[in-house]
């Protein structure tokens, strides 16, 4: 029992350690670039297609708003804090293992309540 | 003589009596500091132990639960409105050229389709393209014979095992009633359909041959997203995007879960409209009925006083 406290007060603290935070920024940088390479390919071979599917057309568009743009960073800092977890030593027999699952659903269910309402105008 | 020692047996018998109740008070209050003590360390122990499990206890998150569907403006939604039966029809050929490869619709039968969303003979030449058991012949030889209207829809697989079997141990639902038995009906299926994402969010670990999908309580899937832009050609020319055929399949499950729905709707409409005019009449015709007693006046002549 002592020891699931003392691992408690440990991932307490973890949150506020700034050493993670620092790091952030540099993987978040490369991220953020590659993400937009893959948007810039995507659209590319969608303009090529014609067809496109409304519902995302919508999200991209929700997600281009001030609370998406917010959501996605959100997103973003959490992969990126994961992405570092998983590099470092010992990842595999950790026994609380952060997933972003939590600031997925966020993101996810704003733009499904930004895009829903006017999809389906868009449908025949 | 006698009586003094008479009276020092008394006083001898009382005097050990007096001691037994004593001993027996002294182990009786023992027993229950025993018990007192053995409680509250069990109590202790109890709550520590529930202490240390909820530090790392995981039920109940978010996405146990699963993202839930956002509402959609289906075609149905109003009071008054029924299905979109272009839909339906547009949603069959999905559900027969992408979902009929692992789901069945058991509970549902060729001739249903009539009226609503092919005709008959077109419905004719989609059963009769199936083959179905016939009685035997003389020799008792099994026969097949060509689907009719009675027929229900054929299922993919012959049974349960052979449809675990075919995908990896994952039994693919029946679709005849899975609008009704899934929260949030057919916006929990459209948002099913269209809600794989690219890749899972970070540091989600998924059981080999399963798939990420946020509206699916869990969020591993053994179905992988099955509909991509322009996978099926509807005859009519609709463009045929994802969310398209997502929402076609939809209504038309939504349908085959509740293929009275539109009757309903309208018989609820005539029920209302008789029960209603029937109301007011009731209101009307009972004006008459108590005018007599309503209008009728009771007065009180006392008895002269006698002089």
């Amino acid at each position: 029992m002592l020891s699931t406290i003392v691992d408690y007060i440990e991932e307490i603290k973890d949150q506020f350690v700034p050493i993670v935070a620092r790091a952030e920024d540099e993987v978040e940088e490369t991220n953020d670039g590659e993400e937009e390479e893959d948007d810039d390919d995507d659209d590319e071979d969608e303009d090529e297609e014609e067809t496109k599917d409304q519902y995302d057309e919508l999200k991209e568009e929700c997600l281009q708003t001030e609370k998406g743009k917010a959501l996605k960073h959100h997103y973003d800092e959490c992969a990126a804090r994961v992405q570092l977890q998983k590099e470092q030593p010992g990842y595999d027999d950790l026994e609380n293992k952060e997933d972003c699952v939590e600031e997925f659903f966020h993101l996810q269910h704003y733009l499904d309540s930004c895009a829903a309402p006017r999809l389906f105008n868009k449908l025949k | 003589m006698f009586s003094r020692s008479i009276l020092s047996r008394m006083v001898s018998k009382t005097a050990a009596r007096q001691l037994s109740t004593v001993s027996g008070n002294t182990a009786k209050s023992a027993n229950n500091k025993l018990l007192i003590t053995g409680a509250a360390l069990a109590g202790i122990t109890a709550s520590g132990l529930l202490y240390a499990e909820s530090l790392t206890a995981n039920a109940m998150t978010a996405a146990e639960h699963g993202l839930h569907s956002p509402e959609f403006d289906w075609p149905q939604n109003g009071p008054f409105s029924t299905f979109d039966h272009a839909s339906i029809r547009r949603g069959y050929q999905v559900y027969r050229e992408v979902c009929a490869a692992c789901h069945s619709l058991d509970r549902v039968a060729w001739r249903t389709l009539v009226g609503v969303s092919h005709t008959n003979s077109e419905v004719k030449e989609m059963a009769e393209e199936f083959e179905y058991d016939d009685e035997p012949d003389d020799n008792g030889n099994p026969k097949k014979r060509p689907g009719k209207l009675a027929d229900y829809i054929p299922a993919p697989y012959p049974n349960e095992q052979a449809a675990r079997a075919a995908n990896q141990g994952a039994l693919p639902p029946d679709l005849s009633l899975i609008v009704k038995a899934r929260h949030g009906g057919s916006d929990y299926i459209f948002s099913l359909l269209t809600g794989y994402p690219e890749d899972a969010p970070e540091g989600v670990t998924l059981p080999v041959g399963s798939n990420y999908n946020p509206y699916f309580p869990g969020g591993s899937i053994a179905m992988g997203r099955v509909l991509f832009d322009d996978l099926v050609e509807y005859e009519d020319g609709t463009p045929a995007t994802t969310s398209q055929m997502a929402k076609d399949v939809s209504q038309f499950l939504n349908w085959c879960s509740e293929p009275e729905h539109d009757e309903r709707k309208r018989q609820g409409l005539k029920a209302i409209i008789i029960l209603s005019s029937l109301y007011l009449l009731s209101v009307w015709v009972k004006k008459f009925k108590w005018a007599s007693i309503k209008t009728r006046k009771f007065t009180y002549t006392p008895p002269k006083p006698r002089k």
